[in-house]
């Protein structure tokens, strides 16, 4: 065979590039950690933020050769043996649902960095280790197409995760990394229980084990509806806890309020238990999926009224938005069950647009708890007079969470609700419907109430200053000099390509939900295909077939249209 | 025991070993004391190498399972090089002309004779072998409990293990002498035929069963598991630290082994009736052991205690893989001997590598027990710390590390011979035990230092715990080595329970194999067994 350097670029360039993106940010991570304590002060935020734009450079070019037309394809594949008795592969690849989380992975992961350039004041090698160490587990969660090598990279990123929470934060922070670890890990191991109990199911039926996603499908299809009701609570238990949704969701307002800035935005920014529900839960155990449904989206409209009012009175900035996540992902998880394509497709779309408003408000957040030392609504007041451009960006980002037309928080909310309202309709995947959609439409309403809130607090109204002393430096934050200056460079840095992305989802998200379609297709198709073997009463498998199509080009159509109305 | 000599050579290299050892430990000269650590190094290097030599030797003899034996000897070689390591500098303080505060050989020879009790147990073929290798383990530990450091606690300690060993002791000599009087006879062939044909006749005698049980909660001392746990707590805690790490390992690899040797005589397949009871005990252990190891454990805060509890509760865990047997429904990559094998490879690795970072620091008082002692170590001495870090998520069962997979390859063997609540039962204790040893991590990482640190610098320490640290993660990632070994042995085992030999002839005659119908207890077997036998 002649295996030529054309070969080998086309090697590296289709199936290399994923592995590529993974070995830079752990390579990275050893120099780093090994990095002495006295350089690393200077170096390792540098070489951190190097290696991860390296990493994201790489990632970029997939949005070039990813071939849209198949989203629902794994593409980029990369597949190797690694515990072959067993059936586990080293096997990575990204569809389309993959693809744009890990650009949202690629996306916040360098604006925490750049900012813990700022916050980060002690043990610096080991801090910018663990973040790299994280970045690299979060985007193996996105790529792993083997379920136990996904399940590797999930609970993997619990260890960074409680070293950065716990090292840098607040005075509460130790109590919130250990909830933190506690709470994630009781539910990923019955999630691995779970997962091994359908690889096991798959080796028994057709007798060879398999982990992968596929082998899992029809494992999970095959089993009688009670036991797939099992191992779905297995999985539930696993992935809810890590959305967060009520009432498996008190380790998040910890975490996020009592760890620096940098550590909050990672675990606000990346979406792993949506991503889990998504990918595992509802294909892997359609009946399951279907009987649960009413359930889990009762709870998911509660959890979106309770986060918002929750989120309404909060006095503690960084709680807010651990709130507002709690309401925005509970939407997420109700357009996911609704099962139809739009809806599927509007979930994800939340998952990513409060992914990346999260992660900018705590920014915004952490930039004022730098120049003011304090997280409280009630200490500091009328900052658009003093920091004019600070005051902008949390106008902005504020504005795009409460879902204000033409930035990117309406597009997702409109269409999750749009999929949940339609669900369970003629034609339609899933069971929901107008009972779910409308009382979830009081999430966009909480939503504009606790944002307009905290904006009129705290960037409008009278300058209320609070006064620094300079010796009570507080952890993690040191304290800037008084009166604060507007944004530094390296702010603006970190702010601006956050708001660049979330008007262009805001104005033009179709390319994101077209490259969806053919992978939702594929789920709705498979959700309706298991209701009617199911023989769950409500549609026949014939009108369904038919049903899809025209919905598809609505949901499709109305993507590209709404932002613009 | 064995019908070739050449089997024996670990054993014999390790017994030469503490002989040379504990003559040099007399020597007048320091440097010749000092030697004695390179010198059991060498032996247990030596005989882990004959171990791999010999691998294949007579894989038909018989009684005797050779990859299940030579697991054994790598196993226990392998690890005790790691407490060799761990021991470095016993004892804690060098005073010149204080008997008590010297090099001591004897230290390092008792404890390649443990190892060599530990490396036999695989290799018995009668139980009355069973049981002098079973003693071979203990008493050398006894001694080490009580000399290992010259305070009240440790002769506490030594006491209590004595005496409560010595118990255990006796209850399951006790149980063999039922086995014996069951089948007429000691040696594995004529019991496992008495119990086939007991079996096959659909009635098994009273005092086969109870026998059986005696043993092994007998054993159950051996592994800790609860509610004969009561002594480890203590014991750990009041043992000089190497010694805990070397109690950690040995008695419970032997006390596994053991077990394994001695159900497979029963073909694991006591199944109805009173037969039951014996899987049904070994299921009540293991659920008990995991519960009370866990639970317990969340509530010390001498770290010591934390590792006496969390050891039970591992031993919890590999019972698991023992109540589930051999037998895996379809195609299964791990059945319970399996799973408990490589979990038991697994432990060892990573419990020994955790204590030999404790003892690191600990510093030369070793004092040092307390979860505050440590606190906030990380900042100072960050390569222990996360070496110690290491063995303890790879504890937890973090992906990555060699822990995760001994759980998986246990919840994935419940699962497939069909207990998914004992599954559910075990990834719950994986729960529990996080939250203390997330402690640990927690407070040399995350807390600050309460009082300068005297850590004791020994390169050999350091060693064995980097070593411990990678081979948790090497293995936790490529773990074919382990894996083939462990799962060899339950070939191995399921091989001989599904065609086992007979009993006089093939000990002869090693290359004939009469089938199944041909099987006839043993001549002494049957007036014995028709006499206990129950109406």
């Amino acid at each position: 065979m002649n295996f030529g350097q054309k070969d080998w670029i086309e090697l590296i360039m289709n199936h290399l590039t994923l592995v590529i993106m993974l070995l830079i940010p752990l390579f990275g991570s050893l120099i780093v950690f090994a990095t002495p304590r006295e350089a690393a002060a200077k170096a390792a935020g540098p070489m951190a933020l190097g290696f991860t734009i390296l990493s994201a450079l790489v990632g970029v070019t997939l949005l070039t050769r990813f071939n849209y037309g198949a989203g629902g394809v794994w593409q980029f594949a990369f597949k190797a043996d690694w515990i072959p008795q067993f059936g586990v592969h080293f096997s990575l690849g990204v569809d389309a649902i993959g693809l744009w989380l890990l650009m949202l992975t690629l996306l916040i992961t360098p604006a925490a960095i750049l900012d813990s350039f700022h916050t980060i004041q002690t043990r610096h090698n080991e801090f910018y280790g663990w973040i790299l160490l994280l970045f690299a587990s979060t985007m193996g969660v996105f790529m792993a197409h083997d379920v136990l090598l996904f399940y590797l990279f999930f609970e993997f990123t619990l260890i960074p995760s409680f070293f950065m929470i716990g090292i840098w934060g607040h005075s509460e922070r130790r109590r919130a990394a250990g909830k933190f670890f506690l709470y994630a890990f009781t539910g990923s191991v019955f999630l691995l229980a779970s997962l091994v109990y359908l690889a096991w199911v798959h080796a028994e039926k057709f007798h060879s084990y398999s982990f992968t996603l596929s082998g899992l499908y029809q494992a999970g299809a095959s089993l009688p509806a009670w036991q797939q009701g099992l191992v779905f609570t297995g999985l539930l238990i696993g992935f809810l806890i890590k959305v967060p949704l009520f009432p498996l969701h008190t380790w998040m307002p910890a975490a996020i309020s009592e760890s620096s800035t940098p550590a909050s935005v990672m675990i606000a920014g990346f979406k792993l238990g949506g991503y889990g529900i998504l990918r595992f839960a509802l294909p892997l155990l359609p009946v399951a999926a279907l009987k649960f449904t009413p359930w889990l989206a009762g709870l998911c409209v509660f959890s979106i009224i309770f986060g918002g009012l929750v989120s309404w009175v909060q006095r503690d900035m960084k709680k807010l938005v651990a709130y507002s996540i709690v309401s925005h992902l509970g939407l997420c998880i109700l357009a996911f069950l609704a099962l139809t394509t739009s809806g599927l497709i509007g979930g994800v779309l939340v998952m990513i647009n409060s992914g990346i408003l999260a992660a900018a408000l705590l920014l915004v957040m952490g930039m004022i708890y730098r120049r003011y030392q304090t997280r409280s609504l009630h200490d500091v007041s009328g900052l658009a007079r003093r920091l004019p451009a600070l005051g902008f960006f949390a106008v902005f980002f504020a504005m795009a969470t409460a879902a204000v037309p033409g930035l990117n928080g309406f597009v997702s909310e409109i269409l999750s609700l749009v999929g949940t309202y339609v669900s369970g309709s003629a034609g339609h995947g899933g069971s929901l419907g107008p009972a779910y959609a409308v009382p979830a439409v009081f999430g966009m309403i909480a939503g504009a109430l606790y944002m307009l809130y905290f904006v009129a607090k705290v960037i409008f109204g009278p300058l209320v200053e609070p006064v620094v002393d300079p010796d009570s430096q507080h952890e993690p934050h040191p304290a800037e000099p008084h009166p604060p200056r507007d944004l530094s460079l390296r702010e603006w840095c970190v702010l601006t390509p956050l708001a660049v992305v979330v008007l262009f989802l805001g104005i033009y998200p179709a390319p994101v939900t077209r490259s969806m379609e053919a992978a939702m297709h594929k789920l709705e198709s498979h959700a309706i295909a298991a209701r009617v073997s199911a023989k769950i009463p409500g549609v026949s498998g014939v009108a369904a077939a038919h049903g899809i199509l025209p919905l598809n080009k609505a949901a499709a159509g109305l993507a590209s249209v709404a932002p613009l109305r | 025991m064995t019908t070739n000599i050449n089997g024996l050579c670990p054993e014999i290299i390790l017994v030469c070993g503490a002989l040379v050892v504990m003559l040099m430990g007399l020597a007048r000269r320091d440097a010749v004391r000092r030697a004695t650590l390179g010198v059991a190094v060498a032996s247990l290097i030596l005989a882990f190498i004959a171990a791999l030599r010999i691998g294949g030797i007579g894989t038909t003899a018989g009684w005797t399972l050779w990859p299940l034996a030579t697991y054994d000897t790598l196993l226990t070689c392998g690890i005790g090089i790691l407490t060799v390591l761990a021991s470095a500098g016993m004892p804690f303080a060098f005073e010149p002309g204080n008997p008590d505060k010297h090099y001591r050989g004897e230290y390092f020879a008792l404890l390649l004779t443990s190892l060599a009790g530990v490396s036999m147990i695989a290799k018995t073929t009668n139980l009355i072998w069973l049981f002098l290798a079973l003693e071979l383990v203990s008493i050398p530990t006894y001694v080490m409990v009580a000399t290992g450091r010259s305070n009240a606690p440790a002769q506490e300690a030594g006491i209590k293990y004595f005496f409560l060993g010595a118990l255990s002791a006796a209850i399951y000599l006790f149980g063999f002498s039922y086995l014996y009087g069951f089948a007429g006879s000691t040696s594995y062939a004529a019991i496992a035929a008495a119990y086939q044909s007991a079996l096959l006749a659909g009635h098994l005698p009273y005092v086969a069963i109870i026998g059986l049980i005696m043993v092994v909660i007998g054993i159950a001392y051996k592994i800790a598991a609860a509610p004969l746990h009561y002594y480890a707590p203590d014991v750990y805690q009041g043992a000089a630290t190497p010694v805990t790490a070397f109690l950690s390992f040995a008695p419970k690899a032997a006390g596994f082994f053991a077990l394994i040797m001695v159900l497979n005589l029963t073909g694991w397949r006591l199944s109805g009736g009173a037969a039951r009871a014996v899987p049904d005990l070994l299921m009540v252990l293991a659920v008990l052991t995991m519960f009370v190891g866990n639970v317990l454990a969340l509530l010390q805060r001498n770290i010591k205690r934390i590792f006496a509890y969390s050891s039970i509760s591992h031993s919890g865990y590999m019972l698991v893989g023992l109540a589930v047997g051999p037998f895996a429904a379809g195609n299964s990559p791990a059945s319970g001997i399996s799973a408990t094998l490589f979990y038991l490879g697994g432990y060892s690795i990573m419990t020994v590598g955790a204590f030999a970072a404790l003892i690191w620091l600990q510093g030369k008082s070793d004092a040092a027990e307390d979860l505050d002692d440590i606190a906030g170590i990380a900042g100072e001495h960050p390569f222990m710390a996360a070496c110690m870090a290491i063995c303890l998520f790879s504890l937890i069962g973090m992906p990555g590390t060699i822990g995760f997979l001994g759980k998986l390859f246990i919840v994935q063997s419940a699962l497939a011979s069909g207990h998914p609540v004992l599954a559910i039962l075990v990834v719950v204790n994986a729960a529990i035990a996080a939250a203390y040893y997330l402690r640990i991590v927690g407070a040399m990482y995350i807390r600050e230092p309460w009082s300068p640190f005297a850590v004791r610098n020994s390169a050999t320490l350091k060693a064995g715990a980097l070593i411990a640290a990678v081979l948790t993660i090497v293995l936790g990632i490529f773990p074919a080595f382990l894996f083939n070994q462990s799962n060899g042995s339950a070939e191995a085992v399921r091989n001989l329970v599904l065609n086992p030999v007979a009993p006089v002839a093939t000990v002869k005659k090693p290359n004939t194999r009469p089938d199944l119908a041909a099987a006839q207890p043993h001549p002494l077997a049957v007036p014995a067994a028709a006499a206990l036998a129950r109406p």
